[in-house]
């Protein structure tokens, strides 16, 4: 950057007063691993969402006349078809949009507890903050995957139910996060002064500490969001998680990998899908880090 | 040393309980018993069914049992393979998941360190970028991505070694340790090359440098050293992440250890192999950490426990 433009840059920051979190999106948008990743995710969204109506194949639909096709572009079934003559393009962006649909929403879950848990804890401090840690503690003895598969025993495996599921274990770690934050915010002096204005302890939790704990946050959210879509393509691959007439891409890639023996496309394009969203997360959430946090490079 | 180990074990006793606890009444709260399944039993054999299991007795009795089977290792009957109790299932398959796990997690540490080290004394070279390149690869492409995929390429396409199957022979087992070690070996490589760049940097690397002390011998006698403990950290973690990994493994190389019957357990409902499963993995977690810290203290001087 040269002289004048890093001035031009301070002299905005003195006229707006720049958030934290808008400085910090200014940085993301400079980074071109990061922005790469956006841009594979937007399309993706957009694929998943709009691709099956503008294709207008029903994924449900069989074709006996047509089953295991190769992948062509003569026969319209770009990604071929599975065993029963469903076409796997439909079906792989059918599959995507549950996929991303529960990644999203079961990470807002998730956010929604971990934020209120955590921020409770480190504000009432003391016995209370201990036993509520105790709490999250117990968890992190066996793997997440394990505490969803036991939930989806109570719940059911409907969509639904897996959100639920998903969004009441994957909170922990935001949880823990927003309790570190709480308590080095807590000494500050905007909350003794708030305290002393007689503002109520909800009050404060909502108002002064949440909005203050953003920037972790939005790090470990994306960091979540890649987390949930991999333990639920991991369910759905052992058949504990979407449940047929739905479809995700753990679903299809444990489809794909029944079939492998005599066609490789059912668990390839899945698969790729799958992959370039992880890949494309990864880069999202390692670009949200450094600009959030310059100094940790 | 001693004390601190005796801390952390008694320290770790309410964690269990906790764990106990919470998994017992899930399994309980939850609908659909073990023997509403496609056979249909009459109302008589079935309460007779749930006489023998203890089913009709009070929850907070049940649990009391369970509490005390648990710390007798006897985690019940399993209600699905009728002859086997919990124990003897787990104890069955146990020594296959733990020697698939064991290797896994041996060579992801010697591979992942070799690779991170290498990287690290070369950045910015080629060598450096396809480390990385793996690392990332390694994370985005899951386990049960890999697995099936090595099997088209090295079992079906180049027919080099079998697609699945246990029979205590080395070939079957390569492509399972293999696929198991592989996000491993990318985390590893990441955590070893960050450390060694920071280790190769201090005062006492570069004063053996100074000294004439050759460089191969100042990479493994004193950088990695310090370059190893965020790696000794990791193994924690990884361990878990092995006990998951080894749940799919087991599934796409059909192998008969701990993870096969938990995911045939769970899509059966047979709730004491379920709990006996996690409450096996929780303990089995728990050891493997405490473990990792107090290695973690023996190679990092700063680090003291008492």
């Amino acid at each position: 950057m040269t002289e004048t433009a890093m001035a031009a840059d301070r002299d905005v920051a003195v006229e707006k007063g720049v958030s934290q979190t808008r400085e910090a999106m200014g940085r993301l948008v400079r980074n071109p691993a990061a922005m790469f990743g956006i841009v594979v995710m937007v399309l993706l969204f957009l694929a998943c969402f709009l691709g099956p109506i503008v294709f207008g194949l029903d994924p449900e639909a069989s074709d006996f006349d047509a089953v295991s096709l190769p992948p062509t572009f003569a026969n319209g079934h770009w990604f071929g078809t599975d065993d029963l003559g469903r076409d796997l393009l439909t079906r792989t962006l059918t599959g995507g949009r549950v996929s991303l649909l529960l990644g999203v929403t079961a990470t807002l879950v998730a956010l929604g507890i971990g934020v209120i848990y955590g921020a409770i804890a480190g504000y009432a401090g003391g016995r209370i903050d201990s036993l509520m840690m105790r709490f999250v503690d117990v968890f992190y003895a066996v793997p997440f995957i394990f505490f969803v598969i036991l939930l989806t025993f109570l719940f059911g495996r409907s969509l639904l139910s897996l959100l639920i599921a998903i969004g009441a274990v994957y909170w922990l770690t935001i949880a823990v996060i927003v309790r570190g934050e709480t308590l080095s915010l807590k000494r500050k002096e905007f909350i003794e002064a708030a305290k002393a204005g007689g503002m109520s302890a909800p009050a404060i939790i909502f108002r002064h500490i949440v909005p203050n704990t953003v920037a972790p946050v939005i790090v470990y959210a994306s960091m979540t969001v890649s987390d949930v879509i991999l333990g639920e393509s991991l369910l759905s691959f052992l058949g504990l998680g979407v449940q047929e007439p739905n479809t995700s891409w753990g679903v299809l890639i444990e489809d794909g990998a029944a079939t492998m023996e005599s066609q490789w496309w059912p668990l390839i394009f899945p698969a790729a899908f799958l992959a370039a969203t992880l890949f494309a997360l990864n880069y999202i959430a390692d670009g949200l880090r450094d600009a959030f946090d310059p100094k940790s490079r | 040393m001693l004390r601190y180990t005796i801390r952390r074990l008694v320290g770790a006793i309410p964690t269990m309980f906790a764990l106990i606890a919470i998994t017992f009444f899930i399994m309980r709260i939850a609908p659909g018993g073990p023997f509403d399944g496609n056979r249909k039993v009459t109302e008589v054999v079935k309460a007779n069914l749930e006489r023998a299991y203890h089913l009709d007795d009070p929850l907070w009795l049940q649990f009391l049992r369970y509490l005390w089977g648990v710390l007798h290792f006897d985690f019940g009957p399993s209600f699905k393979y009728r002859d086997y109790t919990v124990s003897e299932l787990i104890w069955q398959g146990f020594p296959v998941s733990f020697e698939v796990g064991m290797w896994a997690i041996a060579i992801a540490t010697v591979v992942g360190v070799t690779l991170g080290t290498v990287a690290a004394l070369r950045q910015h070279s080629m060598i450096d970028y396809s480390v990385m390149a793996v690392g990332m690869t390694g994370v985005a492409v899951p386990t049960f991505v890999v697995g099936p995929l090595m099997q088209i390429v090295f079992g079906v396409s180049l027919l080099m070694l079998p697609v699945g199957g246990w029979d205590g022979s080395l070939e079957r087992k390569i492509m399972p340790i293999i696929a198991l070690a592989l996000p491993n070996i990318a985390y590893i490589a990441s955590l070893a090359r960050g450390s060694m760049i920071e280790s190769l940097r201090t005062n006492h690397v570069r004063t053996a440098r100074a000294k004439g002390i050759g460089g191969w011998r100042t990479v493994t006698r004193h950088a990695l050293i310090g370059g190893l403990v965020p790696v000794v950290a990791y193994l924690g973690p990884a361990t878990a992440g092995i006990v998951t990994g080894s749940i799919v493994i087991e599934k796409v190389f059909s192998i008969p250890g701990i993870g096969r019957y938990f995911v045939d357990a769970a899509l059966n409902r047979d709730y004491t192999l379920v709990l006996g499963v996690v409450i096996f993995y929780g303990f089995l977690i728990i050891i493997a950490n405490l473990i990792v810290d107090l290695c973690y203290a023996l190679l990092d001087p700063k680090v003291r426990y008492d």
